[in-house]
C-alpha cells in the first residue's frame, strides 16, 4: 500500500513541466548462456540455460538541474522451467531534489556502502537480487526517503525504509537450489508489522587526505532469509517446503580505507544485535596496483583479503515454530534439528577464508578487463575460484564472461552453505549491446 | 605554458603562488642577465595569469581514436569545471558514449602540493571508489591522452627552460622546455610552442621516460570565449611510437555558467548529466 501511494506521488511529479529540462533514455538488452559442467546435485535440475534480459533507465532533470527523476526497470525471461530468475524488478524509480549542501531523495532506489572487494558486510540498504548472479552483486530496488547532506565535516544520509523487499532463491529446475522448495507465501518476520516493518538507517562518511571512513546504524529488518521448516498457524503439513525467517536487526558499521602509494587498505566491519543473538563481522586487506606496467598502458591490481566472523549456531524460537519431520524418504538432511537450529557457518560461511585476486585493466580501445580471484576457507579448505572479465564489440556490443569452481565443499550440510552448490560449478556467457 | 590541453576546456587554477611568482619575475625581467630558466616560468607565469577569473566551464568533448589502419572508435565526455582560488581545480567528467559506460563519471580535485583527489562513480553498482592515482601515464578510456594529460596544470608541478623564438605557421612563438617534478610522471620533459601574440599553446611535444620523442599534440582551432579565454575547439594527439591517435572537438563551450562547489559533490556525482 505504502508502495503504492510512492509510486502514485513518482507519477505525479513525473508530469511535471514535460517540454522542459533535459530527458535521457539509454539501456541494454542481453542474450545470456549459462552452462554447469557437472551432474547436478538433483534430478530435477537442468544442465544449460539461455536468457534474455533488458534494462532501460529513463532520467529527466529540469533546466537549473534542481529537480530530477530516474526510472530504471529490469527483467528476465529463461528457458528455465518454473524457475524464479524469471524475474522483473524495478531497480530504481525516484525523484530527486539537490538543494544548496543537501539532496533528498523519494522513491525505489539503490543504495552502495563499503570498500572490500571480497565481502559487503555494510552494505545493508537493499535486498539482494539472489537469482540474478551467482556473485550476490545484484539488488533489488528499495522503497525509501532519504536525506543526505554534503558538507565540509562530511557527507550524513538518512534513510526511512518503509517497505520490506523479500529475497527469492533459484527455483523449478535451476541449480544452486536447497532439496526442498522454498514457500514464499508462508515467509516469516520476527516483526509483527512483518513485510510493513518501518527501517531506519543513518551514515556518516568523510575523508581526510588518504583516509575514508564511514560510519552506519541500520535498525530494522535483516535482509538474510534464515530457511526454516515450521509453520506459524501450527498447521500441520507435510515437510515439503522450507519457509523464509526474516528477525529484526541492530547493525553498526564500520567503513576504513588508506591510500598510501599503490597501496589502499581497506577495513569493513559490523557489530550485529539479533533476535538470535549477536555476532560481529569483519573483512580487511589491501590492493596494490601496478599501474601502467610497463608504460603498456595496463594496470594491474594485486588483492587479499581476510574474512572473519564468530556467529555461532542460530536457533529460532520466535513465532511458535513447529519443527516438523520429513518425509522418511527427503534427499538429505537438514533433520529436524538442523530446521530449528541453523548452523552460523551455514548463514555467514566466511568466518575465517582468505579471498587472493588480481584485476586487469588493459585501458584499451574495448575497454578489456578482467578479475580473478580464489576465496579459501582456512578450516575447511573450501575454495570459490572466479574469473568476471569482459571486452567491447564496436561502439556498443560488450561481452562478457563470469566462470564459479567450487572445489572441496565438506560433506555435511552443516559445515557449509556451498553443500548443495557443491555440483554447481557455473559458465556464464553474456553479449550486452547498449542503446 | 599549456602543455595540458584539457585544462584549457576544464580549466585552471589560479594561485597564490602565480602571484607572488610574476611580481618576482617581473622583477626578473627587468634584468638583462635573466637565464632561460627565468624567461621560461616567467612565460608560464604570464600564460597562466591570462587565464585567470574564467570562474567556472560547461562543454561537451568528443573523442575519435584512430587505430594506424584507420579504424575510428567514438568517445563522448561531458564536462565542468571550477576554478578554485589558492588550490588545484574541480573537474567532473561524465561519459555519454560508449554507452556501456553512460553515466560512468570522475570528480578530481587537483591541488598544487601533492597527488590530486579523485573518484569513479560506477552508475551499475551505485557505488563510488576512490582512485589510488599517483602514476598516472596510463591512458584514458583508450585515447592517446593519458591521466596526467587531463589533471589541472600547476605551474609548481614543473621546471621550465626558454628554448629560442620560431615561426609557427603564420606566427611567431616561444619554444619553451618543461621538466615534471612528479616521479610518477610518464614524461621527462615537454616542449611547448607558444603563441607570442595571444599566449596560448600551439603545439606540444612529449617525450617519454626513455627520453623518446612519444607523442605530438596539435590545436588545430582555437576560439575566444568571454572576449578574453582562448580554448581549443579541435586537436589532435598522434602517438609517434605507435601510429594511433586521437581528435579531440569540444563543442558547447560556456564559461562563468554559475557553478558551485555543490555541483563538485560527490552526491552529484550519482546524478549523471
Amino acid at each position: 500500500m505504502k508502495k503504492q501511494l510512492l509510486l502514485a506521488g513518482l507519477s505525479g511529479l513525473l508530469c511535471l513541466p514535460a517540454n522542459a529540462g533535459e530527458f535521457k533514455f539509454n539501456g541494454y538488452l542481453e542474450a545470456e548462456l549459462r552452462y554447469y559442467p557437472n551432474d547436478a546435485l538433483f534430478d530435477f535440475q537442468s544442465d544449460e540455460f539461455a536468457s534474455a534480459a533488458a534494462e532501460v533507465e529513463a532520467y529527466w532533470a529540469s533546466d537549473n538541474e534542481k529537480h530530477s527523476v530516474r526510472f530504471k526497470p529490469f527483467g528476465r525471461i529463461t528457458t528455465a522451467e518454473d524457475g524464479n530468475r524469471d524475474h522483473a524488478d524495478i531497480r530504481e524509480f525516484y525523484y530527486n531534489y539537490a538543494g544548496a549542501g543537501w539532496q533528498v531523495e523519494i522513491g525505489i532506489n539503490k543504495v552502495y556502502w563499503g570498500v572490500a572487494e571480497s565481502a559487503h558486510l555494510v552494505d545493508i540498504i537493499n535486498q539482494t537480487d539472489a537469482v540474478e548472479s551467482f556473485n550476490g552483486e545484484e539488488k533489488l530496488g528499495q522503497p525509501m526517503i532519504s536525506l543526505g547532506f554534503e558538507e565540509d565535516w562530511g557527507n550524513l544520509d538518512l534513510y526511512v525504509l518503509p517497505y520490506f523487499r523479500e529475497r527469492k532463491f533459484a527455483a523449478g529446475d535451476e541449480r544452486n537450489q536447497l532439496p526442498i522448495p522454498i514457500d514464499y507465501d508462508k515467509t516469516l518476520y520476527e516483526s509483527d508489522d512483518g513485510q510493513n516493518n518501518i527501517d531506519y538507517a543513518v551514515r556518516w562518511s568523510h575523508y581526510f587526505g588518504d583516509l575514508d571512513v564511514g560510519i552506519s546504524y541500520f535498525n530494522g529488518t535483516s535482509r538474510e532469509a534464515i530457511p526454516v521448516i515450521g509453520d506459524v498457524n501450527k498447521e500441520l503439513t507435510a515437510a515439503t517446503a522450507y519457509t523464509s525467517y526474516y528477525q529484526q536487526l541492530q547493525q553498526v558499521g564500520l567503513e576504513l580505507q588508506y591510500i598510501w602509494e599503490d597501496w589502499a587498505f581497506k577495513l569493513e566491519g559490523t557489530a550485529k544485535q539479533e533476535g538470535t543473538g549477536d555476532y560481529n563481522s569483519a573483512v580487511t586487506g589491501f590492493e596494490y596496483t601496478l599501474s601502467d606496467v610497463n608504460f603498456s598502458g595496463i594496470d594491474i591490481g594485486l588483492l587479499a583479503e581476510y574474512m572473519w566472523n564468530d556467529r555461532g549456531d542460530v536457533s529460532i524460537k520466535e513465532a511458535s515454530l513447529i519443527v516438523l519431520e520429513l518425509p522418511a524418504d527427503s534427499v538429505l538432511p537438514p533433520d529436524v534439528e538442523a530446521a530449528a537450529i541453523v548452523p552460523g557457518e551455514f548463514l555467514s560461511p566466511f568466518d575465517h577464508d582468505v579471498f587472493l585476486g588480481t584485476r586487469f585493466t588493459m585501458n584499451d580501445v574495448d575497454s578489456t578487463d578482467f578479475i580473478a580471484g580464489i576465496i579459501y576457507d582456512l578450516d575447511k579448505g573450501t575454495s570459490i575460484a572466479s574469473f568476471e572479465g569482459g571486452t567491447r564489440f564496436g561502439d556498443s556490443l560488450r561481452v562478457t564472461m563470469n566462470v564459479y569452481f567450487l572445489t572441496n565443499v565438506p560433506k555435511n550440510p552443516n559445515d557449509s552453505s556451498f553443500y548443495y552448490s557443491r555440483n554447481d560449478d557455473q559458465i556464464e556467457l553474456k553479449a550486452q549491446w547498449y542503446f | 605554458m599549456q602543455n595540458v590541453l584539457f585544462h584549457r576546456a576544464l580549466s585552471l587554477s589560479s594561485s597564490l603562488i602565480l602571484a607572488t611568482g610574476l611580481i618576482f619575475s617581473a622583477n626578473a625581467s627587468s634584468e638583462a642577465t635573466q637565464t632561460p630558466e627565468q624567461k621560461g616560468l616567467e612565460i608560464a607565469q604570464k600564460q597562466k595569469a591570462q587565464d585567470e577569473g574564467w570562474g567556472d566551464s560547461q562543454s561537451e568533448m568528443k573523442m575519435i581514436l584512430r587505430s594506424p589502419s584507420g579504424k575510428e572508435n567514438t568517445r563522448i565526455i561531458k564536462l565542468k569545471g571550477l576554478e578554485v582560488i589558492g588550490d588545484g581545480d574541480k573537474s567532473l567528467m561524465v561519459f555519454d558514449q560508449p554507452r556501456d559506460v553512460a553515466g560512468t563519471a570522475f570528480l578530481s580535485f587537483s591541488h598544487i602540493e601533492g597527488p590530486d583527489d579523485q573518484w569513479i562513480y560506477l552508475p551499475a553498482l551505485k557505488r563510488i571508489k576512490r582512485i589510488a592515482s599517483k602514476k598516472k601515464s596510463g591512458s584514458f578510456m583508450g585515447s592517446e591522452f593519458s591521466y596526467e594529460d587531463l589533471s589541472s596544470f600547476e605551474i609548481a608541478k614543473y621546471d621550465f627552460k626558454y628554448l629560442r623564438d620560431e615561426a609557427c605557421g603564420d606566427a611567431q612563438c616561444y619554444v619553451l622546455e618543461s621538466y615534471p617534478k612528479d616521479k610518477y610522471s610518464g614524461y621527462t620533459r615537454l616542449i611547448s610552442w607558444i603563441n607570442q601574440a595571444e599566449l596560448r599553446t600551439e603545439k606540444v611535444e612529449f617525450y617519454d621516460r626513455k627520453k623518446s620523442l612519444l607523442k605530438v599534440m596539435t590545436i588545430k582551432q582555437y576560439e575566444k570565449f568571454e572576449g578574453k579565454y582562448w580554448r581549443p575547439v579541435v586537436s589532435l594527439m598522434e602517438n609517434k611510437q605507435t601510429g594511433k591517435s586521437t581528435e579531440m572537438h569540444w563543442t558547447g563551450i560556456r564559461l562563468k555558467t554559475g557553478l558551485t562547489e555543490d555541483d563538485f559533490s560527490k552526491n552529484n556525482l550519482k546524478r549523471a548529466k
